[in-house]
């Protein structure tokens, strides 16, 4: 089976966030708003229910576009009792094998195996997006090595 | 397989994830359940019902998966719905994963508002497993 290399540098993540960005405001008709605008907002209303969440969007389609083809995920916006925490925990699937590529699992005490699905990250700033989106990246990319 | 074998894989799940909780009153699952289903209480330990249904299925089934469960709220409260991912550990497929119009999605949303609603959910996962 060919294994795909994946290859990426900051400078191309902030890139392609910035050009998905615009993409995502070009389909909600929303000229002028900045990233960073958007991110002000996103702190003081990220828990009202009418504030539209593009933060799973814009780091998927990022991470689509940087591996070059469409993935299947879901993301859960992580909540405690107070509300949403800013977290989100990503589970990302190769929808042509069914492959979960965000599967990992730890063994602590040489006996107990932790498993884990998900890659999560808290996302208050631009530089917290990045992070979460090269997180994911270096997951999907170790995945894809191991098929 | 059997009804009344699933209940009592569920029962006991749920008296380990509580713990000692509910040591000087217990209750049943079913109990928890109805319980939910009537107040939907924020403060709820709500993941306590989709860990019950995952530690069911892995003790009827005798193996290990990779889960992930969100419990799903609209704006006043739970809705009953809970939402599950499932990895095979062993070949890393998605068996909640399904193509439909050319599109695949990840997960499945169940409504587990009672002990026949988690019965339900245990043998669909179980039916899960022995597919794939």
């Amino acid at each position: 089976m060919q294994v795909e290399r994946l290859t990426y540098t900051d400078e191309q993540i902030r890139q392609t966030i910035e050009k998905v960005w615009q993409e995502l405001l070009q389909e909600a008709d929303a000229e002028n708003y900045s990233l960073e605008e958007y991110l002000e907002d996103y702190r003081k209303y990220w828990d009202e229910p009418d504030f539209p969440n593009d933060i799973p969007e814009l780091i998927m389609r990022t991470v689509e576009k940087i591996v070059g083809r469409p993935l299947s995920w879901y993301c859960e916006l992580v909540r405690d009792p107070a509300g949403f925490t800013g977290e989100y925990s990503f589970v990302v699937v190769d929808p042509k094998t069914q492959k979960c590529l965000t599967y990992r699992e730890y063994t602590s005490d040489g006996v107990n195996v932790h498993r884990f699905i998900h890659v999560a990250g808290t996302v208050v700033n631009y530089e917290d997006i990045v992070r979460l989106v090269t997180k994911l990246l270096n997951q999907i990319q170790s995945a894809l090595a191991d098929t | 397989m059997e009804r009344e074998k699933i209940i009592a894989a569920l029962e006991t799940a749920f008296a380990e994830i509580s713990g000692a909780e509910y040591e000087d009153e217990p209750i049943t699952f079913a109990e928890f359940l109805e319980s939910f289903a009537k107040f939907r209480d924020p403060d709820f330990p709500v993941y306590w019902i989709p860990w019950a249904v995952e530690e069911a299925v892995e003790e009827l089934t005798g193996r290990r998966f990779g889960w992930h469960e969100d419990v799903l709220k609209d704006e006043w409260s739970y809705t009953g719905e809970f939402s599950f991912i499932c990895v095979d550990p062993e070949t890393l497929k998605c068996l909640t994963a399904e193509r439909s119009n050319g599109s695949c999605t990840v997960s499945v949303v169940l409504p587990i508002l009672g002990i026949d609603d988690a019965v339900q959910a245990v043998e669909y996962f179980l039916r899960l497993v022995q597919q794939a």
